[in-house]
């Protein structure tokens, strides 16, 4: 018996899905229908878990993945809803780390990114728009765990998932905004600018679902059901 | 003030027996109902188990721009264990008369053996017709690769995808 990638609901709007199963070279493939092109850059590491699933590790400070932007017009999100999930563990290094992201700062797209301040260690996600930005946060993300994210943008609203469970969201005041039409490349563990921000850690499966209304929604169940199916690799 | 005869007590404390009793009947019923509930969250357990490891069919591709290098098509170099590569589609089409390519094909069959190690070769010259190649695959645990490499020639773009059943 044999489950068919795209009859899974979870991956009924998905547009990106990196599984990093090629363990060596520049080029990781995307399962997804679009079939993006992903170039690693500076070399990544290709790191084995115990459990044999390979990973990504990035230096955190010349290693990132992209994406070019002609190629990525499908993650280009204004006003659609969209979610992001995978599986990271960050080493605290730049204080601010992207973990994906399309976007020009204060212009236009979309990054998820970590930091860590004195109120503990952040994952935002942000949207630039017309000179100036709007963001959501969740607390909690301790450097050196392996995490499961799940991410929702809806509207003004979003929700975030570690490890299975709801966290607690504080968003900007009025909601996030949609951000402006973005031309960028696509970006993992960069900055829009490739220049900074780098992440520094271990990457796995970052995916993206994107789509207009209720598509591209991932429930917190769904996502759940992800984490209980995935998580025994870590 | 009512009056109360005693024959009435004796009455209640009787239904307050036969309540007690059917209590502790409800009691023994509540113990067995939650031993077949866990019985159940077991087998529920065992059927997540079973579904978690079903390989789920997937599919990616993309495209390689001969340079005249031998290139990889399709790698998985340390798959995380045993899964189905089934095949590799290679679209021809861009290839021109007097132009030739190899296509080979690699498997490593031990764990930190001798790594990919070639299993056949095939030299494709000129316009091909039909223009789909298609590279049959085993099941492989160790790793696997489907590279491409330009004799003569110019650059060509060859469009692929590889079919495979894996987990997670």
């Amino acid at each position: 018996m044999t489950v068919h990638y795209d009859d899974i609901d979870v991956n009924e709007d998905i547009l990106l899905d990196l599984p990093f199963r090629e363990g060596t070279g520049a080029i990781t493939q995307d399962v997804a229908k679009p079939h993006h092109s992903v170039d690693l850059i500076g070399a990544p590491t290709w790191t084995p878990l115990a459990s044999n699933l390979m990973t990504l590790n990035m230096d955190g400070a010349t290693q990132y993945l992209e994406c070019q932007g002609a190629d990525s017009a499908d993650l280009d999100f204004t006003t659609h809803s969209y979610s992001i999930w995978g599986w990271l563990n960050w080493t605290v290094d730049d204080f601010s780390q992207i973990v994906i992201g399309r976007y020009e700062l204060d212009q236009s797209g979309w990054e998820l990114y970590l930091t860590q301040g004195a109120g503990g260690n952040y994952l935002s996600l942000r949207h630039h728009h017309g000179g100036t930005r709007t963001a959501a946060y969740s607390l909690g993300w301790t450097p050196g765990v392996d995490w499961f994210f799940g991410v929702v943008r809806f509207g003004t609203g979003v929700f975030m998932i570690r490890n299975g469970v709801a966290v607690t969201v504080t968003t900007s005041v009025g909601g996030l905004q949609n951000p402006g039409t973005c031309n960028e490349d696509l970006v993992i563990g960069a900055r829009f600018t490739k220049d900074n921000n780098f992440l520094k850690g271990m990457l796995w499966r970052p995916r993206v679902a994107g789509g207009l209304g209720l598509n591209g929604i991932i429930t917190p169940n769904r996502f759940n059901q992800v984490y209980a199916r995935e998580g025994v690799w870590f | 003030m009512k009056v109360w005869n005693s024959a009435y007590l004796a009455d209640i404390e009787e239904q307050l027996d036969d309540i007690e009793n059917r209590l502790i009947l409800i009691d023994a019923d509540l113990i067995i109902i939650d031993n077949e509930v866990g019985q159940v969250h077991t087998v529920v357990n065992a059927i997540q188990a079973m579904i978690d490891s079903l390989p789920i069919l997937t599919e990616t591709g993309g495209t390689v721009i001969t340079d005249g290098t031998e290139q990889n098509v399709y790698i998985n170099a340390a798959p995380d264990g045993v899964y189905k590569p089934i095949c590799v589609k290679i679209n021809f089409t861009a290839q021109q008369a007097g132009e030739e390519t190899i296509v080979r094909l690699y498997y490593d069959n031990a764990p930190g053996g001798a790594g990919l190690l070639l299993v056949d070769e095939l030299t494709f010259a000129g316009v091909i017709a039909p223009a789909m190649v298609v590279v049959d695959l085993d099941p492989n645990r160790y790793g696997i690769a489907v590279t491409i490499e330009r004799t003569a020639g110019a650059a060509r773009a060859y469009p692929w995808d590889v079919v495979y059943e894996a987990t997670p």
